[in-house]
């Protein structure tokens, strides 16, 4: 039987990779699970850094300090204020220019100028050699100028797990070096979460779950285009559904263009009567749907989309019509008050006389939970149009000719991401199987004892490097919730540590 | 407090000039607001959608931001205040207070920008909880940093699910005795739920992220999901009655958020929203059995927000200035850098409560008293540094339960674990 939360889930899978470690005897689950920073650890001795460069705002303002690292986006830097010296980072689209070694380093008292040791200097150096500077079609032809360049990005696989923040950002940075005219994102998505897929006709009820990643996916996306400032032109992006159920629907209500394919779907977000059902006060569990209801509605309302069809998708009881007057689309909360009015979405979640039938859902013809399709998003006005193909996507969006589909390096992204995430987690499966397998069968010797605890210690080690690294998407049915893990891992570590220094040579 | 230079400029020409007339008749404007109140003072400073004016309230003047949308009428008994941005080319008036001014003061509107919890472009790698990683010391020290440079709005930009309450009044407190008589203070809000929401709810201007979303008040203890009853819920509705009063927000809006109370506006012919709670009016925002958080565009369809902005930029046309220039970037750093060290320290906190636990409970498994005391060491290092944190964040032992009592329990454990056999 399935608990009602995410993080219910994940603390329980974390209790089980626990129990799998055999270190349950002490390890209290009882405070939240925190991320480690892990930033300090091999950080640069700031104090004896020295000024060296300067930062100008767009604002007028300028600081001094040292640019410690920076990416297309964003600046790394160390402020220095009088004595005071402080990590900041600053969004490159305030800054108008970074003064670099605008000041000279002072001379120490045998006359050598010092010098900064170069660990401040930028990991990532602005971009060089784009090699999009000649853009090539997807057959390898160049683009020739003046064409319109559409650039594809396919999000497949589960969201949250295939489609995450770092393939989001790698893939956003293709984008930026690309400086496309249009960005298709095609939605093509499992409806699934932790691996467990549903049917297309079902309802996974904790897939608002995801709603967080997805607001965390909009900050790259959406806001890296329309907030960035990185952009010559900013690319006209358009979401391509073909399905987009569950945590994937959140995603497209942040794009104000929506098209679907002719198969295409979108919804099946759950039912937030369910949310926290059976515990604690209803006015608590009351509070918990309104914030995330509200949330998912402030996507929605980002991409200028009406936010009755996100209550619409996310309550049970909720009831929608609509009609359309003078080809605009009208809403009604509540059943059609009259002929000209067309149902969207039933309360029949709740009231019996309103259920489907088993033979209507499975034939995705039901109206008990809101999820759109290709017809009905057109009717009422959330997609633009319906297309199966790219060329016909383009049509409809007025691209009729003079376009090039780019080849880029999202496909590579998107499958690297999805096998790497694949294999850590593979990996983290091997390593504790290992970890269990490394046994000291006595009357073993001190020195036997010594070795098994390092080779412990060292399959700990190289777990935690892993869920560190893909910790945003790993699942937690395989291998728990990876905050609690690392949190875990570093006690059990500690554990046979601190049994080695009690343990004596006989 | 800040009065524009050219009336700075102006009254030093005049005093010198030894117009006791003059300065008799300075505080003697009177604005009258729809809502009845009086505020009797010196207009100081004006634009197409504000004034500033200057009262005195038990002998120490405010600098007070009224909007024109709330004027009823103004009976002036002084000569309209100057354009900002006319007054500083202002010639001749104090040429030394004009120097000496302008080297702090273009002209230009001058911006704060305060982040009362992470951005989202710092893709969530701090945490967002008020009390915890969003603390009000920073908030409250900062404020010499607004002031020495001269800024006149102070821009919180809420994003934060939540988090104590015992935060919440002090932030209260600050935002209405010390930021509003001093700046214009102004919520941007991104994502304000829960103690996010109460914290900055005296603030009287507030502007929405086109995403924003702001409410779900509801007070609760996060390990059983249990809300508050009785007494306490009593006060903290009262609480936030006499706080909605110092927001002028109607009290139905911050109820409905808190616990499940029905919620309605009615729009009137002058376009005026009058709320209701209940469900008989014109739109029902409400309904008794839910609790309400309010999005961006209600918010300002029902003006309850002011606006929507996107960007810096966004939000400085949505409050109609003419031209602004974001300042202090210390006193923003200063805050960032708060909101990212509270996170640091309750993780290491967090870490340090989890060592002890184990060390402890090591201890309880040891029969060899040589071996248990190597522990027992070890915890009471560890009990004394969760201890010596305390000072940093009263609220951090409350996320690990590390009560007094807690502690009290832990330090008898370890007296009677080292004096087993």
């Amino acid at each position: 039987m399935k608990v009602p939360m995410n993080w219910r889930r994940a603390m329980g899978a974390a209790a089980m990779a626990l129990s799998v470690l055999g270190g349950g005897a002490v390890l209290g689950l009882a405070g939240p699970a925190m991320a480690q920073t892990g930033a300090t650890k091999d950080a640069p001795d700031y104090s004896k850094m020295q000024k060296r460069d300067l930062i100008v705002f767009t604002s007028g303002n300028q600081v001094e300090g040292v640019v410690l690292s920076e990416t297309d986006t964003q600046v790394h830097f160390l402020l220095m204020i009088g004595g005071i010296r402080s990590e900041t980072t600053y969004d490159k689209s305030t800054i108008l220019e970074i003064k670099r070694n605008e000041f000279k380093p002072k001379e120490t008292k045998d006359g050598d100028k010092s010098e900064v040791k170069d660990e401040s200097a930028p990991v990532m150096s602005s971009s060089s050699g784009n090699s999009y500077d000649h853009p090539v079609d997807d057959k390898g032809k160049p683009i020739p100028a003046g064409a319109t360049k559409v650039y594809i990005m396919n999000l497949t696989g589960e969201f949250g797990h295939d489609v995450s923040n770092t393939p989001m950002k790698e893939a956003m940075d293709d984008v930026v070096k690309a400086q496309p005219d249009v960005l298709i994102v095609r939605f093509n998505n499992d409806f699934s979460l932790n691996g467990e897929e549903t049917a297309d006709y079902g309802i996974d009820l904790y897939q608002y779950d995801v709603l967080e990643k997805a607001r965390e996916l909009d900050t790259l996306l959406m806001d890296r285009i329309n907030l960035g400032g990185e952009f010559k032109k900013k690319p006209h992006v358009v979401a391509w559904i073909n399905k987009a159920l569950g945590g994937a629907a959140f995603l497209p209500f942040t794009i104000p263009d929506i098209y679907f394919t002719s198969e295409g779907r979108l919804g099946s977000l759950g039912v937030m009567e369910t949310l926290f059902a059976g515990m604690g006060d209803e006015v608590v569990r009351q509070k918990q749907r309104s914030l995330r209801v509200g949330r998912a509605k402030g996507l929605c309302a980002k991409g200028g989309h009406d936010e009755r069809l996100m209550n619409a998708m996310s309550w049970g009881a909720y009831v929608l019509s609509y009609r359309i007057v003078g080809g605009k689309v009208e809403f009604y909360e509540g059943m059609p008050p009259g002929p000209d009015w067309f149902l969207l979405k039933d309360d029949g979640f709740v009231n019996e006389a309103h259920r489907d039938t088993l033979q209507d859902r499975v034939r995705l013809k039901g109206n008990d939970f809101l999820t759109l399709d290709a017809p009905t998003a057109f009717n009422i006005g959330f997609s633009k149009g319906t297309a199966d193909t790219v060329d016909d996507l383009l049509a409809k969006m007025g691209i009729t000719r003079n376009y090039a589909l780019m080849k880029t390096k999202s496909p590579e992204i998107w499958k690297d991401w999805s096998r790497n995430i694949d294999k850590a987690e593979a990996d983290v499966t091997r390593l504790i199987r290992e970890f269990r397998a490394v046994e000291v069968k006595p009357p073993a010797q001190y020195e036997q004892r010594t070795e098994a605890r390092g080779r412990r210690i060292r399959l700990l080690e190289q777990i935690k490097s892993i869920v560190k690294v893909y910790r945003e998407a790993i699942n937690p049915r395989k291998v728990g919730s990876p905050d609690g893990l690392i949190d875990q891992l570093d006690i059990t570590i500690d554990r046979i540590k601190t049994e080695q220094t009690l343990d004596r040579r006989p | 407090m800040r009065i524009g230079f050219f009336f700075k400029a102006l009254a030093m020409t005049l005093a010198l000039a030894g117009s006791v007339a003059m300065a008799s008749r300075a505080m003697a404007d009177r604005i009258i607001l729809k809502d009845g109140t009086v505020l009797e003072g010196k207009i100081t400073r004006e634009g197409e959608r504000f004034y500033f004016i200057t009262v005195k309230i038990g002998g120490i003047e405010q600098n007070k931001f009224v909007n024109r949308d709330d004027v009823k009428s103004i009976e002036r008994d002084s000569a309209p205040a100057p354009d900002p941005a006319a007054a500083v080319k202002a010639p001749d008036a104090a040429p030394e207070a004009a120097a000496k001014e302008g080297e702090h003061h273009s002209g230009a509107t001058r911006l704060a920008l305060l982040h009362f919890g992470p951005p989202n472009s710092w893709h969530g790698t701090v945490e967002n909880m008020v009390g915890r990683d969003i603390g009000v010391r920073a908030f409250r020290e900062v404020v010499p940093l607004l002031e020495k440079d001269k800024v006149d709005i102070v821009v919180i930009a809420v994003n934060s699910g939540g988090g104590m309450s015992l935060e919440m009044p002090k932030f209260q407190d600050l935002f209405e005795k010390v930021y509003k008589p001093k700046f214009r203070t102004v919520a941007w809000i991104e994502s304000a739920i829960s103690a996010a929401a109460m914290a900055p709810w005296p603030i009287e201007e507030y502007y929405f992220t086109p995403s924003g979303n702001m409410g779900a008040c509801t007070e609760f203890n996060m390990s059983n999901l249990v809300a508050t009853k009785g007494a306490p819920l009593e006060e903290i509705l009262f609480r936030m009655e006499k706080v909605s009063g110092w927001g002028k927000k109607d009290p139905a809006i911050m109820r409905a958020m808190q616990i499940m109370s029905p919620l309605s506006v009615d729009i009137d012919s002058n376009g005026e929203v009058h709320w209701r709670a209940d469900e008989d009016g014109q739109v029902v925002l409400n309904h008794k059995d839910k609790i309400f958080t309010i999005t961006a565009s209600d918010a300002v369809k029902y003006k309850f927000a002011r606006g929507i902005a996107a960007t810096q930029e966004e939000l400085v046309k949505a409050m109609g200035l003419q031209e602004a220039e974001w300042v202090a970037q210390d006193a923003t750093d200063f805050v960032d850098k708060s909101l990212r060290d509270n996170d640091a320290a309750f993780k290491a906190f967090n870490k340090l409560f989890e060592e002890y636990e184990f060390h402890i409970g090591l201890a309880q498994q040891l029969p060899d008293k040589q071996q248990r005391s190597i522990e027992l060491a070890r915890a009471k290092k560890l009990l004394a540094e969760l201890k010596s944190k305390l000072s940093l964040n009263a609220v951090f032992p409350l996320f690990v339960g590390a009560t007094p009592e807690w502690f009290k329990e832990q330090e008898d454990l370890i007296k009677k674990l080292a004096e087993l056999p």
